[in-house]
């Protein structure tokens, strides 16, 4: 692992939301570097701006202050589209809720980053993603007839199907029974680190801590500790 | 991308199968009103324009030798809207020059309307308007000199029956092909009922085109409260078009809405990969695109029976023909709405996406 590339870099991130007349300041000056091949988690109560963190960080929330880079970008410098093109390219995704596109296969599913990019071979290159998550048997099964369980393991491969170099997981396991979560863990683990991607996880879970690189804690908005 | 666009698509229609079907209803519900009351309304303010076109619905008279091909020339000048062969005179009733009408045989625009007794059924009788019955105190069975001319002796008829003196029911005196024939000979003019819209100098030079020896006599005053009438009609009829085509969109916009909510997490998901926003616009515009389709072709199997149901008399093929100009308005619309809403939507930020969720 080389833990001295920079993959993602946010500056003196802050995020404010007003409340009627209250202000919540979600993220107060942070700053955090992950760096390629790590899997970095992110723990604090619910509100200390876990979320937000990550949000901020892969392009969709944009901070009132500071910046995000990623190859010395400044990302949300780029307009729309190029901001587009830079997740498309360079981000995957996981969610608490699989949202899986329900009239899809699990195979169309996993397809979708490679399309979005016009990537060549989608259908092999993902057959071959969920082969490697152990679903390679359930791919022509749509999102209804798969548990949970497998249906996280689809987000996973479909997260890293293109790639990425960073991966950005909310909660990927909060809707999973505890040894489906290890498993689902251990396999995002286990790829990041193949890919050499960089990983950062917002969890409740503190079982998961073990299998982290390193481990932030946030509290209102702020990094209490690296 | 175009195979994932197609399976987008798919999402967007199946994903919620009855807030489809309530969209489908709504395109159906508005267009038919769409046409069908602009029909109805046509028809209603053409009824009452008649009516108020005075006793006399005509607008332009022709009086010359025309033929078939001239008379094809005048039907197809715009603004004409009906012929009607008419046969009049004048003569002298109590020293006042007074208009005789010789009875038309069928299909006509003259209205004509007993107060008392009959129209004149042999060459004795004559109807007379109420408002000469009531001047000179003249009851059925009564007798009346008409003078043709001053050099003529006076011919005597029994009246048959009162016109009545309601509105637009013609004033002249009423007689039968015989009784007519000794008052004058039968030598007939063309009576023009124009649209209402057209200039009635515009279609007196087209007269003059077809034929310069043409004698023609103009009603401009009650042609211009007919204009007037029926441009009160016309914007009566638009602003109500206007006010379905306001309700509609609206109504589409959120139903699409509601439906474009309950796939907001999904959509959220999307974007945050990085599918671009036209991506995601082009099966919404699709999806749009075959619900009007789709209402578009029951309106179109349904509009003929609706018309008929209601006894419009407007032809059903007639009524398909305004349903079929009046559609790419309609589409319009209801694509712009959709577009506003979709981009309105999309334009949310990934987070709220999944917040609102």
């Amino acid at each position: 692992m080389d833990n001295q590339i920079v993959a993602i870099k946010g500056d003196r991130l802050r995020r404010v939301f007003h409340l009627g007349d209250q202000e919540v300041r979600a993220l107060d000056e942070i700053n955090i570097e992950v760096y390629q091949g790590e899997l970095v988690m992110l723990l604090g109560p619910s509100g200390s701006g876990k979320t937000t963190l990550l949000h901020t960080l892969s392009g969709l929330d944009a901070p009132d202050r500071g910046e995000v880079f990623v190859d010395d970008v400044s990302i949300y410098k780029l307009n729309d589209n190029k901001l587009s093109h830079l997740r498309s390219r360079s981000f995957g995704f996981i969610f608490q809720s699989f949202n899986l596109l329900p009239n899809l296969t699990a195979l169309e599913n996993v397809q979708i980053p490679l399309r979005i990019t016009g990537q060549p071979n989608p259908v092999e290159r993902s057959m071959e993603m969920l082969t490697r998550v152990g679903l390679g048997d359930r791919a022509q099964h749509r999102p209804g007839q798969l548990s949970g369980g497998e249906q996280q393991r689809v987000t996973v491969a479909r997260a890293l199907v293109s790639k990425p170099k960073i991966v950005f997981a909310d909660e990927p396991t909060g809707n999973l029974d505890s040894v489906t979560s290890m498993e689902i863990m251990n396999l995002l683990q286990e790829m990041v680190h193949e890919n050499n991607s960089a990983c950062l996880m917002v969890t409740h879970n503190a079982e998961l801590v073990p299998l982290a690189n390193r481990v932030l804690n946030l509290r209102d908005g702020k990094m209490v500790n690296k | 991308m175009f195979k994932l666009t197609v399976k987008l698509i798919q999402w967007n229609l199946t994903r919620n199968r009855l807030q489809l079907l309530i969209m489908v209803l709504a395109v159906i519900g508005s267009l038919s009103s769409y046409v069908l009351l602009g029909t109805a309304l046509n028809e209603m303010s053409e009824k009452v324009v008649d009516v108020q076109r005075s006793d006399w619905p005509f607008d332009i008279e022709i009086i010359g030798n025309i033929d078939d091909e001239e008379m094809k020339k005048i039907m197809d000048i715009q603004g004409v809207k009906y012929i009607e062969e008419v046969y009049t005179t004048e003569a002298f009733v109590y020293s006042s020059e007074m208009e005789f009408l010789l009875i038309p045989k069928e299909d006509t625009k003259i209205l004509i309307e007993m107060e008392v007794g009959n129209v004149p059924t042999n060459v004795n009788e004559i109807a007379i308007p109420g408002q000469l019955a009531a001047a000179y105190q003249l009851n059925v069975g009564d007798r009346l000199k008409v003078l043709p001319s001053i050099s003529i002796p006076p011919i005597e008829y029994e009246i048959s029956g009162i016109v009545s003196s309601k509105k637009g029911v013609v004033t002249k005196l009423l007689l039968n092909e015989e009784g007519f024939l000794r008052l004058s000979s039968l030598f007939s003019k063309k009576a023009i009922q124009l649209d209402g819209k057209v200039d009635i100098g515009f279609v007196e030079d087209e007269l003059e085109k077809v034929d310069a020896g043409y004698i023609i006599e103009k009603y401009e005053e009650n042609y211009s409260n007919t204009k007037n009438s029926l441009g009160l009609s016309d914007t009566m009829v638009m602003s109500l078009r206007f006010l379905i085509l306001g309700i509609t969109a609206t109504s589409l916009a959120v139903l699409l809405y509601i439906g474009q909510r309950s796939g907001a997490y999904q959509t959220g998901v999307l974007l945050a990969m990085g599918i671009k926003k036209p991506w995601l616009m082009l099966p919404t515009m699709i999806q749009t695109t075959i619900t009007f389709l789709i209402g578009f072709l029951v309106t179109a199997a349904i509009l003929p029976f609706v018309s008929i149901s209601l006894g419009l008399v407007t032809k059903p093929l007639d009524i398909l023909w305004t349903l079929i100009k009046d559609v790419a308005v309609y589409y319009g619309v209801g694509l712009f709405s959709t577009l506003i809403i979709t981009m309105q939507f999309l334009g949310t930020p990934i987070p709220k996406l999944f917040k609102d969720a």
